[in-house]
């Protein structure tokens, strides 16, 4: 992707965010906290703070789920897990614990928009989709729902 | 579907609530039938009077070891049964005892509420007839400083904690009872306020009325002017029954409210079951869960100090907790109480802004609605989930987790018994309070939109833990649930259903489109020829488990047809070129390699004889297999090689053919089975060419997919991040695992390349120019400064543009 293309994509999935999401992700200060994050962990890399800068915007985005974005930084910054959670922690701390629900349901929300838009599947699911409710009320229900 | 489904269930709820003051009793009294209805009104609780009850309840010992005494207090409460009950509920009581205490007589049954005795007793004994120590273990002196630490624990930390965390607990009581209670709403202040208010709201109603008098005078937009008084007489309408409609949404949530409150098992505030209908002690039975004051009574075995000291603490911070909970949510039905008053108050402003075209901050329509929904219905979905928790709590006790008098645990076992409860059940109010809070708020934005929330009100609880749920089992029963014969004779049905569908629509979809269940009669026939029985009704279990099978068989069959035709384009030096780009020539190309490949395989099913092979004969039978078309084949030749005497000679009297004759037919024979193996094989090959690219274009799926995964994992929607999509997958299948791989790879790698910072550069450098691409991004949308930011440190003082600009 090109910054144009970037640019498209963020305005197309900010504009899906609900309103706090919006106005957090927009203010960028998220962005100055996570140098601070940095300032206190001075074992990181540049290459491994724009990988968490990167992730931080995607998941404020909810192009990824919160728990891909967890994933990542406790396993993908390739620092001693100890760190990464300590980072992890901080960061939620700072800038996600009051977005998360917002962020779930957006997430969420443009996954199923984007399996709504699926029309090519949907034909060829549509059969063996026909029980599948049938099956989750059953096993939840402790296979009294029959 | 679901959208029906929800309205219908919105329908059946509101009017559940809406009937729900009133109930129909008929029965036979005197001989006579009676027909009652019940009218519960929300501001009159009658109170059912208690049954007698005797029982110790508090005892309290004296700190001083010196003195021997012990504070009883006994609670007498009454009465709605007959004397005679009574007397002898009190002869059992005395009986047995839960403490004897000398001197102390219990007085005669009367008639009146709660007779208390509470007193000072010395030497009291237990059942057994022991003298009660009354000695906690204090002895604080200057050599034992351990005994002093105890004591200074006890009185300077525990009895304060213990003291406010009980005072926590009548204030949660009270205005949790209260606020639920009609009473709050209706009194003198709040409808003078009320009534100023509506008073100021008429004033709009006049100047409107002035405002489409002049219009009307002076010959402005006449025929609208009639519409207009109409609209603002009804409006004028509302705004003076504003305080009624208000009411009776407050009422409605209130007693759905109680309808919760009252079936948490009653327990007065001592304690005591009681059948009281009027306030109760929801504390007590919460707190019955981890039962506090069994803590203090320390594991049994222990008596040392230290032991006592631990006990202290955990008691210390298990208070701490209490009373942070219960006043936590103490104060969310305070401000429950005050926000529906603010309503109330305001109401008439809120109704007459539907008149105006502008909003009023604060008190428009919507804010109002949405307000008051949000409070009204916090109520009902708080003590819903207390039911819960309560009713969570009786099988923890029943599950012998808590610690109980006569236990025999001890040391950390004990902690745990004491913690564990604990743990559960302030985890389970915590929840409950921001469940409570944010369904409110759900329930208050769908109301006011007319929206489907309030199935998520009544749905809510089961939706959360079938989500949770199903996410668990999902996984290991979709494993097992696929191995069974019927799910596979399901996923073979479903497999052989998708081919003929597919056929259906290659062929221009004409007629009607194949049903599954003709599809599955088949199958069973067809197995029934092999003498395998298959069951007429598959159990959801089964169903299941085809699924599974017939989505990993698809998904494995779409992704081999995916792999093969990749690798053709491949051959021909078109790699990731679309199937929409490929040129005629191309897909010749790819064919013929296909068939050049495929031949072996093709032709030994069609000398095999396999299903869909037949050849043609030159008598025009239809026969599978080579040896079959040989034998036939080789009649004919003979019979028409006959047919010629130049072919035949006599041999011991029989008329055959010659040996040249008999080399002719054989050679004959070859030649014939060569043309019609390779007629059938290029008919095959084409058909399996078409075939191959055709399942190479189909989509898996979401559902598919995840399904087909089931097994391996979780059928969890966070699975998309371990699916891969294919560039020829639906574009939901593409847009959904892209929102991980796709875009989110693809932002990943534009954000090394693409944004102006060279991967390595100071990370300072990147944040600048990360808020340059935001800024750029977002320059010419409108950014709502006014909602609160989410994040911890976000100040929410967006500006849109404001980072907008090269670097």
């Amino acid at each position: 992707m090109d910054k144009t293309q970037l640019q498209q994509k963020i305005r197309e999935y900010y504009l899906k965010l609900p309103a706090s999401a919006q106005a957090s992700f927009s203010s960028l200060t998220w962005v100055e906290t996570l140098n601070g994050v940095f300032s206190k962990y001075l074992i990181l890399s540049e290459d491994q703070k724009q990988e968490i800068i990167t992730e931080t915007m995607l998941v404020l985005l909810g192009i990824i789920h919160l728990e891909e974005y967890e994933n990542k930084i406790l396993n993908g910054l390739g620092v001693e897990k100890e760190v990464s959670y300590k980072i992890l922690v901080d960061i939620d701390k700072a800038i996600l614990v009051d977005l998360r629900n917002d962020l779930t349901e957006v997430f969420n929300k443009n996954v199923a928009e984007a399996t709504e838009e699926d029309g090519d599947g949907k034909e060829s699911e549509e059969i063996y989709h026909k029980d599948l409710l049938e099956n989750i009320n059953f096993i939840t229900s402790g296979g009294k729902n029959t | 579907m679901q959208k029906i489904f929800s309205k219908i269930l919105i329908s059946v709820i509101l009017v559940g609530i809406f009937l729900m003051p009133i109930g129909g009793v008929v029965g036979i009294k005197n001989e006579k039938l009676v027909v009652e209805i019940e009218i519960n009104q929300a501001i009159a609780q009658s109170e059912q009077e208690p049954i007698w009850h005797f029982q110790v309840t508090k005892t309290e010992f004296h700190p001083n070891p010196n003195i021997n005494s012990i504070t009883t207090t006994i609670f007498f409460t009454s009465v709605n049964k007959p004397k005679a009950s009574c007397d002898a509920e009190r002869t059992v009581a005395e009986s047995n005892p839960s403490y004897n205490v000398p001197g102390l007589t219990i007085g005669p049954c009367t008639s009146k509420d709660g007779d208390l005795v509470s007193s000072t007793f010395s030497n009291v004994q237990d059942s057994n007839g022991k003298k009660i120590e009354a000695d906690p273990g204090f002895g604080c002196r200057l050599l034992n400083l351990d005994n002093c630490f105890a004591a200074l624990l006890y009185f300077a930390l525990y009895k304060p904690a213990a003291f406010f965390a009980e005072l926590s607990a009548r204030f949660l009581d009270y205005f949790m009872y209260y606020s639920i209670s009609s009473k709050a709403y209706d009194n003198i202040f709040m409808s003078k306020a009320w009534g100023a208010v509506r008073d100021i709201a008429n004033i709009f109603f006049i100047v409107a009325l002035l405002f489409v008098a002049i219009k009307t005078i002076l010959g402005m937009n006449v025929s609208g002017n009639k519409k207009m008084i109409g609209t603002i007489i009804i409006v004028a309408l509302f705004i003076n029954f504003s305080l009624f409609t208000t009411q009776v949404i407050v009422d409605a949530s209130n007693i759905l409210a109680k309808i919760f409150y009252h079936n948490i098992t009653p327990k007065n505030e001592n304690g005591v079951m009681t059948a009281s209908k009027g306030e109760k002690s929801i504390t007590v039975q919460v707190a019955s869960i981890f039962d506090p004051q069994e803590v203090m009574g320390g594991p049994p075995g222990d008596e040392n100090e230290g032991t006592w000291i631990i006990v202290a603490l955990v008691s210390i911070i298990i208070s701490i907790f209490m009373i942070f909970i219960f006043l936590s949510v103490a104060f969310l039905f305070i401000g429950r109480v005050v926000e529906l008053w603010v309503a109330m108050i305001f109401s008439p402003i809120a109704f007459a802004s539907k008149t105006i075209s502008g909003k009023i901050p604060g008190f428009g329509w919507d804010e109002w609605l949405s307000g008051l929904l949000k409070s009204a219905f916090l109520a009902p979905i708080f003590i819903f989930f207390l039911y819960i928790v309560v009713l969570l709590g009786g099988l923890i006790s029943s599950a012998g987790l808590t610690e109980k008098a006569g236990s025999t645990s001890e040391g950390l076992e004990w902690a745990m018994n004491v913690i564990i409860p604990f743990a559960i059940t302030f985890l389970l109010l915590y929840q409950s309070k921001k469940i409570a809070q944010d369904y409110s708020g759900k329930v208050g934005k769908a109301i006011a939109g007319g929206a489907t929330a309030l199935a998520g009100l009544a749905l809510g609880g089961a939706a959360l833990g079938t989500a949770f749920a199903g996410r668990q089992v999902m996984g290991g029963l979709a494993a097992k649930a696929s191995r069974s014969d019927n799910a596979m004779h399901h996923g073979n049905a479903l497999m052989d259903h998708d081919k003929t569908v597919q056929d259906w629509k290659s062929k221009g979809s004409i007629g009607n489109k194949p049903k599954f269940e003709d599809t599955w009669a088949n199958y069973k026939t067809e197995q029934a020829a092999k003498n395998v029985t298959v069951k007429d009704k598959l159990n959801p279990w089964e169903k299941l488990g085809g699924n599974v099978n017939f989505s990993q068989m698809k998904s494995g069959k779409i992704n081999t047809a995916r792999h093969e035709v990749d690798e053709l384009k491949k051959e021909i030096g078109r790699e990731n070129t679309s199937d929409a780009n490929l040129s005629g020539a191309d897909e010749k190309l790819m064919k013929e390699n296909f068939t050049r490949k495929k031949r072996g395989d093709i032709e030994t099913k069609i000398k095999r004889g396999d299903k869909d092979t037949e050849l043609t004969t030159s008598s025009n039978s239809k026969v599978l297999g080579e040896s079959k078309f040989r034998q036939v084949e080789r009649e004919y030749l003979v019979k028409e090689a006959m047919k010629d005497s130049n072919n035949t000679e006599m041999k011991k009297g029989k008329k055959v053919l010659t040996a040249e004759a008999a080399q002719q037919v054989n050679m004959n024979l070859n030649v014939k089975f060569d043309e019609e193996l390779k007629k059938q094989f290029d008919k095959l090959a084409a058909s399996k060419f078409e075939k191959t690219v055709a399942e190479s274009k189909q989509s898996v799926g979401v559902g598919g997919a995840l399904m087909a995964k089931s097994t391996s994992g979780s059928y969890d929607v966070r699975n998309i991040s371990q699916l891969t999509a294919d560039k020829r997958d639906g574009l939901g299948m593409k847009a959904t695992a892209g929102l991980i791989s796709a875009v989110a790879m693809g932002i990943r790698m534009g954000m090394k390349k693409g944004i102006g910072a060279e991967h390595g550069t100071s990370s300072k450098d990147f944040a600048t120019d990360i808020k340059n691409l935001v800024g750029g991004a977002l320059k010419d949308i409108k950014i709502d400064v006014s909602v609160p930011s989410g994040g911890g440190e976000v100040k929410g003082k967006a500006s849109g543009g404001g980072h907008g600009g090269g670097h």
